[in-house]
């Protein structure tokens, strides 16, 4: 059997599963959906840009799945984000290889195994925008494949995303059963130009496996952040996600949970910080299949200025989740009244036996508290200034299990824009 | 000698509704004494404390505040705090994301600014009044009152008292919610506390504290005045004959709400 063959027949004796971001599906009633409008960028990425990007690769398996994704861009025009302002998009000049520095045991994307392209075929989802992902897939200048061994419990993979050129992930992790693995990415910003970066990740943590998986972005106020992450979670996993989003023209994570396995347990704990005219558009989305599974979404987050900070978390009970428990929270604080906060929570349950919760809040310091705080001597400024920092603090606190470093650049980061 | 604190006259309003709320307030403290002022229910008592503190929420229209002879009606709040105010809350706000130890070590810093102590001195003092006061071993671990039980709330603002060394302390029902060890305890440390460069300005409902914390003058404070100002033994007789025969005694009409 050729290469070609053999992927082919692997995608169709897989029969991809493909998560759509909304689902409305109630036994053989479908609601209409709506349609993201399309704009055509006037110079998009070509076969140019895509043979530059297959240069770095020797693996076939991976070419080939990239040529797949590549087919599948052409016909696919650049979101108009009405809530992120984005009208259209056009890429910027393609530099096949971006630089990247980790610590811990990881191989870059040409070390994917039939495994990992197992997960590659198996697995589809949205994204953000279609566009998006496809663009990360098919142009990857960066990424990699995290294989664990079962029952393997490894050291903590840092990897540091340099931003000297558009970025285009795609990685794929592979939590092997009864292992444990612990990743943190950090994006910087060089606040020269305007960075662009998109992502493709899917991950899936099999039986028993645990993943803690931490994202720093820090973002620049011109720098445009799509990040988007698929997550499979068999039997009695465990997955803990931190997102951290600082500012970003638009900022925009989009990370999927798809519980399949019964007793799976994963939560994922938003942080954000837009100033200026920054755009943080966040969608976490949670799917559960399986029974006794856990799930929850806990957004914290700070905006100023002329900025806006649009929170999504979707909870998607599907019928077979029994038993499952699924709760969500998204808090706000506005530093200034032009600042904008909205919050999109969504539940939708098509099982009776679950119990699922949401609540959100978006509001203002207290006076109160800095009344307190200034009957100690804090003026008004500082008063405010340690109030929003406090919403970081646990996420500082929480890093410095790291190393000092990591927790030190976020809380001067967040200090220095408060 | 100058007064630690001098109020003359003050006049004060709630400034959203414009009603007056302080109305003709006399009350001078000297250094090293302990004031008690007492009173019923909703009689202003804490919104003295407040304007003192110099609130927003309150606008004085009249008379004057005065900290060792110079007013401090133009000051702010954490300016107040810095000359050597402090207030215990009633209710203590509970703030996240700010550790206790955090949070006293900048107080101190704020207040103290001169101050050549090190950290670590800081840290050994902050030990050593939480073991005075009862409180647990995490506590200067865990975010600003929060969480915190009655008791313990109480206890923190009597240890930030201890820490903060302030020169006017007003303690404003620092007696509510304590069972009788607590009492017994944040009493103590009162008392231990004090030293003869410290006015106490001690605000309460009852009789109790004062077994233990003994002042110098009891005024009793009804609808936004001072209405008659004794020594120990007025305590004593509101305790017995409640605020109402004093209100008729003294020819006041109760403003029952």
């Amino acid at each position: 059997m050729t290469i070609t063959t053999k992927l082919q027949y692997e995608v169709e004796k897989l029969d991809t599963i493909f998560e759509k971001t909304i689902d409305m599906k109630h036994n053989n009633l479908k609601a209409v959906e709506w349609q993201v409008p399309q704009i055509q960028a006037k110079k998009d990425y070509e076969d140019f840009e895509f043979q530059s990007s297959l240069e770095h690769i020797s693996n076939d398996y991976l070419k080939i799945y990239k040529g797949y994704r590549y087919e599948a861009y052409k016909s696919w025009g650049f979101p108009k984000w009405k809530r992120a302002k984005l009208d259209g998009y056009e890429p910027e000049k393609y530099v096949s290889f971006v630089p990247t520095s980790v610590k811990g045991k990881i191989k870059g994307i040409n070390g994917i195994d039939e495994d990992g392209i197992e997960i590659l075929a198996k697995y589809d989802f949205e994204g953000a925008h279609r566009k998006f992902l496809l663009m990360a897939e098919a142009f990857s200048n960066t990424g990699f494949y995290l294989k664990t061994e079962e029952g393997e419990s490894s050291e903590p993979i840092i990897i540091n995303y340099y931003w000297k050129a558009p970025i285009y992930e795609l990685s794929v992790y592979n939590l092997r059963p009864f292992s444990k693995a612990t990743v943190i990415r950090v994006l910087r910003s060089n606040n020269q130009g305007k960075g662009f970066r998109t992502t493709s990740n899917r991950i899936v943590v099999h039986k028993n496996a645990y993943l803690e998986l931490i994202n720093i972005n820090l973002n620049g106020n011109d720098d445009i952040n799509i990040d988007n992450i698929f997550i499979e979670l068999e039997e009695n996993s465990r997955v803990e996600v931190t997102d951290i989003q600082i500012r970003g023209k638009i900022s925009a994570p989009h990370i999927f949970f798809r519980f399949s396995g019964k007793g799976a347990t994963a939560s994922v704990n938003p942080y954000f910080l837009a100033t200026d005219d920054n755009i943080i558009d966040m969608l976490y989305l949670m799917r559960f299949y399986a029974p006794k599974t856990t799930g929850s979404i806990n957004g914290k987050g700070l905006i100023k200025d002329n900025s806006k900070a649009v929170f999504r978390g979707f909870l998607d009970l599907k019928r077979g989740a029994k038993d499952a428990n699924a709760s969500e929270s998204g808090y706000t604080l506005t530093l200034s009244e032009k600042a904008k906060a909205e919050a999109i929570p969504s539940l939708t349950v098509d099982e009776n036996e679950v119990t699922a919760s949401h609540a959100a809040s978006i509001s203002t310091i207290e006076s109160e508290k800095l009344y307190y705080l200034m009957t100690r001597g804090f003026s008004l400024e500082d008063a405010k200034k340690l109030i929003a920092y406090g919403i970081f603090e646990p996420v500082v606190n929480e890093l410095n299990k790291f190393g000092e470093d990591i927790s030190q650049e976020v809380q001067n980061v967040v200090f220095q824009q408060i | 000698m100058t007064a630690l604190l001098e109020i003359r006259d003050l006049r004060a309003e709630v400034v959203e509704e414009g009603v007056e709320i302080l109305k003709g307030v006399n009350l001078t403290i000297n250094k090293g004494e302990i004031h008690a002022l007492m009173g019923p229910n909703g009689s202003g008592k804490s919104t003295l404390a407040h304007v003192i503190m110099g609130n927003t929420k309150y606008r004085v229209t009249s008379g004057d505040i005065l900290f060792e002879g110079q007013s401090i009606l133009n000051l702010s709040t954490d300016e107040r705090a810095r000359l050597g105010l402090f207030l215990s809350f009633q209710t203590p706000e509970e703030i996240e994301g700010i550790k206790m130890r955090q949070f006293l070590i900048n107080s101190y810093r704020n207040i103290h600014p001169e101050d050549q102590r090190t950290l670590l001195d800081l840290n050994k003092l902050m030990t050593e009044l939480t073991k005075k006061l009862d409180l647990n071993q995490d506590f200067l671990e865990r975010y600003i009152n929060t969480g915190f039980s009655g008791g313990e709330k109480k206890k923190s603002e009597i240890l930030q008292m201890g820490f903060l060394k302030p020169r006017l302390c007003i303690l404003d029902e620092i007696d509510s919610g304590l069972d009788i060890d607590a009492l017994r305890i944040v009493s103590e440390s009162i008392n231990n506390f004090k030293n003869d460069e410290m006015g106490i300005l001690l605000i309460t409902h009852y009789q109790r504290i004062l077994n233990y914390v003994v002042p110098d003058y009891v005024h009793v404070y009804i609808d936004g005045r001072i209405v008659i100002t004794g020594e120990k033994e007025l305590a004593e007789k509101i305790e017995k004959i409640g605020y109402s025969t004093i209100e008729k005694e003294l020819g006041l009409k109760i403003n029952e709400e």
